[in-house]
């Protein structure tokens, strides 16, 4: 560990919150990268699903 | 393998999905370990700059966004050349999949960079030539995205984008030469390939390490948007549906 306590580690000797700032940024930036296609595929699992239900309940009706 | 039946292989939408779906755990997995050792000790156990103080440690995140905003532009300007010579559908998705991670990526390095300028330069921006030419990187990842959008035919799309991506690959050595060619307050590279770097080993390990954990990021983040579209366009094909429904039952 290069800080003496917590406090010196989050004040940076004056820089914390510009360092701070840039931390928040890129995780915010990295997990959006990640999470927004993960959420994409799960969407199109579920709409093409729900798609599939209705087409199929369409020609039940249609053939009984 | 020979060339042919890599190109088959690749071709195949199906074989991307499922090659993509084994490799996304272990490449997420390095990714996330390189990221949070490296920001561990980036942040907390390197010694702080002679000069710079603690503001130094901003680089751990904006050199490697930096560098692998050019990588990614290669990455993107290679599959356009793939695209426009072989027509192959992969290399369409991948430039059109590539582009909106790079601009993120760019944005990142651009915003960090500024953060950093502020109390290392007293200034948040200059109009140098590589935050000019790295300006202009952006631009053209968001251009690509809006030109994708500008076209109802897919092809015609692809054709286009991936003629911008060419062309604009010359703004690359610009940006890696700006430093060298122009007054700037930026500082020349610290880390060398060849001969010896002028940064300390406690300070480049954790170095290294962001820079592997931002490239296997983009891989993921590109094998993920690549899978999420390949989806959208091969709906209506047997694979997909069998996915679909294997989906459906594992709920």
């Amino acid at each position: 560990m290069y800080f003496e306590s917590f406090a010196d580690f989050i004040a940076m000797d004056g820089h914390g919150t510009y360092v701070w700032i840039v931390v928040i940024i890129s995780a915010v930036f990295i997990l959006s990268l990640v999470l927004s296609p993960i959420r994409a595929k799960k969407q199109f699992f579920r709409q093409e699903y729900e798609r599939q239900l209705r087409t199929q309940a369409a020609s039940n009706k249609v053939n009984p | 393998m020979g060339l042919k039946t890599f190109f088959h292989k690749w071709g195949s939408p199906k074989w991307f999905y499922q090659m993509a779906n084994a490799w996304l755990p272990w490449l997420g997995a390095i990714a996330a370990i390189c990221l949070l050792g490296g920001a561990f000790f980036g942040l907390a156990v390197a010694p702080e700059d002679f000069k710079q103080g603690n503001s130094y440690r901003i680089i751990y995140f904006h050199v490697p966004a930096a560098i692998v905003s050019l990588a990614g532009y290669y990455i993107m300007a290679i599959a356009g050349g793939i695209s426009i010579i072989w027509k192959m559908k992969l290399a369409d998705v991948v430039v059109k999949c590539a582009a909106p991670i790079g601009a993120t990526m760019t944005a990142l390095a651009l915003i960090t960079g500024a953060i950093w300028g502020k109390p290392t330069w007293g200034t948040w921006w200059i109009w140098d030539a590589r935050n000019t030419s790295m300006l202009v990187l952006l631009f053209l990842y968001l251009g690509i995205g809006a030109l994708y959008q500008a076209f109802d035919r897919e092809e015609q799309a692809a054709k286009a984008c991936a003629i911008l991506a060419l062309v604009g690959t010359v703004n690359i050595p610009i940006i890696y030469k700006s430093v060298d060619w122009w007054f700037t307050l930026h500082q020349p590279a610290t880390i060398k390939i060849i001969g010896e770097s002028t940064i300390a080993p406690v300070m480049k390990w954790p170095l290294f390490a962001m820079i592997l954990g931002f490239y296997l990021l983009f891989a993921v983040a590109l094998l993920l948007r690549t899978q999420a579209e390949m989806l959208q366009r091969e709906r209506k094909t047997r694979w997909v549906k069998d996915l679909v429904a294997a989906n459906a039952e594992g709920k």
